[in-house]
C-alpha cells in the first residue's frame, strides 16, 4: 500500500487520505473552529498515541473513534468560543449532577464541579499556553463518560488527600482522643500459609483478582461488579462462589506441597486468628462510648461552681 | 454498599486471602482517564484489558474511580438489546424457553386448525335469495332459524348497533372497492319496511352488501382497528342470519385475505446484529431483510410492540414505524429545546404513547404521547 510517508511517527496509507476529509465533515470539526489540517494533526496525535504499532492503518481506529466528541473537546481545549458554547450546552448540568452522584453532598458536588470545569477550561497556564484538560481526551470512550472519569479521579484524590489531614480539635470534641486504636490485623505466623495464598493468588487471572478485590474488599455488590464488567450479575455471582472455594482448594495444595499433611494445612487455614468466630480482641479491648464522656463533661461542668 | 442478600449466599473469603489481596503491590502508573473510560465503556477499540484489570486488581484508588464513573443504574425493565443479551440463570432459562416454544407452537397448530375448518364453499345463490326473499321470521336472528342451529342467540339490540357501523364501512368501501361480486340481489338491497323483525331483516341485507367491499379491499387499505370493527360488526350479523354471512364473506375471499386483520396474519420479529443494523423477519424468522434506514450500522436498541417498533442508536438516532417497517419517521426527542444527542442505549414503550429512551450517560427520556413530546428525568 502506497504511503504518504511518516509525520509524527503514524504512516498514513495513501488509501487514508480520503477519509480525513469524511470524518471532518461528520465531526463537524468545522463548527467547533477547527481547520482540517488542525483536525487531521489531532486525529494523528491520537493514533501516534493509541497505536503502539505505527506500521498498523489507522483507519479503522480513526472509524471506531467518537469523532465529534474528539472534535467539540479539542476545539474547547483550543479556546474556541463557539466549542464552548456546545459544551456548556451539553453538559453543564450534567457536570454538576455527575457531581452530586459522586460526592453525594450539594456543596461538595458544587466545588468538584466548578473546580473540575476550571480545570477543562485551562485556567493553569503553562510555559505561556493554557491547559487544558481536553487536550488529553482521545475518543475511544464517549466524552460525557470522560468526564465522569475525570471527576471520579478528583474526587478520589481529594479524599485521599484529606484523608492525611486530621484536624485536633474535631477529633477532640468527638471525643476520638479517647477511642480506642483501631488495631490492624497481625500479620500471620505462619509464613507457609502466606506463600501458598500469595501462590494461589497469582494463579488467578486479572480479572478474577479484580472481582475478589471488589467484591470482599470494596464492598462492592454483585450488580454494580457485573456493570463493570458487562456481564450479568447472575455471572459474577457464579465467579464469586467458584473462585472462593477454588481458592482454598489450592491454599490448600500449596500448605500441602509445603510438608504440611491434609489436616495440618486445614488447621492452619481455619484455626487464623482473625477467623476466629469468638471475638476476643474486642472482648479485651476497653469499651469506651461517646454517651459515657458526654454525661462526665455534663457532669464535671454542671457541678463547677 | 454491602448488598446483603448477595453476601449471604457467597461463601466467606479466608481472612490471609483478603490480607493479601489488600497488600498486593500496584505496579505501574494508574491508567489515565481516558484509558479507564474506554475501559468502562467497554469501547470497540482495543484497550490493553488485561494491564488495565492487572493494575484495577492492585489499587483500591482506581478500582473506586471506575466505579463512580459508572453512569447512574437504571431502573427501566428489560429492552431489547443489540449484541448478546445477557444471561438469567441459565436453569430457569432452558425451562421457559421450552415451555414458550410449546406454547408457541401449539397456538400455531390451533390457529392453523381454526383456519382450515373456518373455510367453507361460497352460500349457494339459493340461500341468498331466500334471505332476501323469505318471509321475515325466517331471516330473525333467531337459534331456530335452520342455518343458525350452532350458533348463540344475539339480541336484536346487537344487531341494530351493528347497522350504523356498516353503513359508515359502506360509504368507504364503496370508494375504493373495484368490483364487487356478490349476487346483484344482495348489491341492490334495499331496507325493508317495518314490521316487528324488520329491522333485522334490514340490517342482515345492509350487512351483506358490507361484506362485498370488505373483502374487496386491497391490504394496504386495511386499518386495523377498523378491520376489526367491520370484522366484529359484520360476525354479529352473521350470526343473526346464521352464519351464512361470515360464509358468504370468506367464501368471497382469498386465502390469508384482507378480512383477518393483519397482526394475525405477519407480526413481525426484529433484530439488532452486533454491528447496529435492523433485520425484520415475517416468517417467523427464517428470513431475514435489513431495513433501509439512514443510521443503519448504528442502532443499539429497539422496542416492539406489535406492529409498532422504536429503535434507538448512536448520537440520538431515533426512528419510529407503526406498520411492520414498511414507512419510518425519524423523531428527534427534544427538551427545552436541547435535542437528544446522547447514544441510545435503552428503548422501552409499553404501549404505543408510552416510552422510555436511556443514553449511554444514564439520563432517561420519556414520552407519554408517542414521541411528540419529552421529559428527561
Amino acid at each position: 500500500m502506497p504511503n504518504r510517508g511518516v509525520q509524527n511517527g503514524v504512516e498514513i496509507p495513501a488509501a487514508v487520505d480520503p477519509l480525513i476529509p469524511q470524518l471532518y465533515q461528520t465531526s463537524k470539526a468545522e463548527n467547533y473552529g477547527l481547520t482540517q489540517a488542525r483536525f487531521e494533526e489531532i486525529l494523528r496525535e491520537v493514533a501516534a498515541k493509541l497505536l503502539p504499532d505505527t506500521s498498523a492503518s489507522p483507519g479503522n481506529l480513526w472509524l471506531s473513534l467518537k469523532i465529534e466528541d474528539l472534535a467539540l473537546a479539542r476545539g474547547c481545549a483550543a479556546g474556541h468560543e463557539r466549542a464552548w458554547e456546545v459544551f456548556l450546552t451539553r453538559y453543564r448540568e450534567k457536570l454538576y449532577d455527575i457531581a452530586g452522584y459522586i460526592t453525594k453532598e450539594s456543596s461538595a458536588a458544587r466545588d468538584l464541579a466548578d473546580s473540575t470545569y476550571a480545570d477543562l477550561y485551562g485556567l493553569n497556564v503553562r510555559q505561556g499556553q493554557r491547559v487544558s484538560k481536553l487536550s488529553s481526551y482521545t475518543g475511544r470512550g464517549s466524552l460525557e463518560g470522560w468526564l465522569r472519569t475525570v471527576m471520579a479521579q478528583e474526587f478520589v484524590n481529594r479524599y485521599r488527600r484529606q484523608r492525611r489531614l486530621v484536624s485536633l480539635e474535631e477529633e477532640s470534641e468527638e471525643g476520638a482522643q479517647f477511642a480506642a486504636p483501631t488495631l490492624q490485623p497481625v500479620v500471620s505466623a505462619n509464613p507457609k500459609l502466606t506463600a501458598a495464598t500469595d501462590q494461589a493468588l497469582a494463579e488467578l487471572s486479572p480479572e478474577d483478582r479484580f472481582i475478589l478485590a471488589s467484591y470482599y474488599l470494596d464492598s462492592r455488590t454483585l450488580a454494580e461488579i457485573a456493570r463493570i464488567l458487562h456481564v450479568h450479575e447472575s455471572t459474577i455471582s457464579r465467579k464469586v462462589d467458584k473462585l472462593t472455594k477454588s481458592l482454598r482448594k489450592r491454599i490448600l495444595v500449596g500448605l500441602t506441597r509445603h510438608g504440611l499433611s491434609r489436616r495440618q494445612a486445614e488447621e492452619a487455614l481455619e484455626v487464623d486468628v482473625r477467623d476466629l468466630r469468638v471475638n476476643l480482641r474486642a472482648s479485651l479491648v476497653q469499651e469506651t462510648s461517646q454517651s459515657t464522656f458526654s454525661e462526665k463533661k455534663a457532669e464535671a461542668s454542671g457541678g463547677d461552681p | 454498599m454491602i448488598n446483603e442478600s448477595s453476601t449471604l449466599h457467597m461463601p466467606e473469603l479466608p481472612k490471609i486471602v483478603k490480607q493479601r489481596l489488600r497488600e498486593a503491590v500496584t505496579t505501574g502508573d494508574h491508567p489515565d482517564p481516558d484509558t479507564l473510560n474506554a475501559f468502562a465503556e467497554n469501547t470497540r477499540i482495543d484497550v490493553d484489558r488485561s494491564r488495565v484489570l492487572q493494575h484495577l486488581a492492585n489499587c483500591a484508588d482506581c478500582r473506586e474511580i471506575v466505579a463512580l464513573s459508572l453512569p447512574q443504574p437504571d431502573a427501566s425493565q428489560e429492552v431489547i438489546r443489540s449484541g448478546a443479551p445477557g444471561l438469567l440463570s441459565w436453569p430457569v432459562l432452558r425451562w421457559s424457553a421450552a415451555a414458550a416454544c410449546i406454547v408457541v407452537v401449539g397456538a400455531a397448530v390451533s390457529l392453523r386448525y381454526r383456519e382450515r375448518t373456518r373455510v367453507e364453499p361460497p352460500a349457494p345463490a339459493s340461500e341468498i335469495a331466500e334471505l332476501k326473499g323469505a318471509p321475515t321470521p325466517a331471516m330473525a336472528p333467531r337459534p331456530t332459524a335452520p342455518h343458525a342451529a350452532d350458533v348463540p342467540e344475539v339480541p336484536e339490540s346487537k344487531t341494530r348497533t351493528a347497522k350504523p357501523e356498516a353503513h359508515q364501512l359502506i360509504a368507504k368501501k364503496a370508494e375504493r372497492a373495484n368490483s364487487s361480486n356478490a349476487p346483484a340481489a344482495v348489491a341492490g338491497a334495499a331496507p325493508q319496511p317495518s314490521e316487528p323483525n324488520a329491522p333485522a331483516s334490514t340490517s342482515n341485507e345492509v350487512e351483506l352488501a358490507a361484506a362485498s367491499p370488505a373483502v374487496k379491499t386491497r391490504d394496504e387499505d386495511m386499518v386495523p382497528g377498523r378491520a376489526k370493527d367491520a370484522l366484529q360488526s359484520t360476525n354479529s350479523a352473521a350470526r343473526a342470519t346464521g352464519g351464512i354471512l361470515a360464509k358468504q364473506k370468506i367464501a368471497g375471499a382469498a386465502p390469508f385475505s384482507a378480512s383477518l386483520p393483519p397482526p394475525t396474519r405477519a407480526i413481525p420479529r426484529w433484530t439488532l446484529t452486533s454491528n447496529g443494523v435492523l433485520q425484520r423477519s415475517l416468517d417467523s424468522g427464517r428470513s431475514w431483510q435489513t431495513m433501509s434506514l439512514p443510521a443503519q450500522g448504528q442502532f443499539r436498541a429497539l422496542s416492539a410492540n406489535g406492529l409498532e417498533i422504536w429503535v434507538g442508536g448512536s448520537a440520538g438516532a431515533l426512528y419510529h414505524s407503526s406498520d411492520a417497517g414498511s414507512s419510518w419517521t425519524q423523531v428527534q426527542p427534544t427538551v427545552d429545546g436541547r435535542a437528544l444527542s446522547a447514544d441510545i442505549i435503552g428503548v422501552e414503550f409499553t404501549d404505543t404513547l408510552r416510552g422510555t429512551l436511556t443514553t449511554s450517560g444514564g439520563d432517561s427520556w420519556a414520552t407519554t404521547d408517542s414521541g411528540q413530546t419529552w421529559q428527561k428525568k
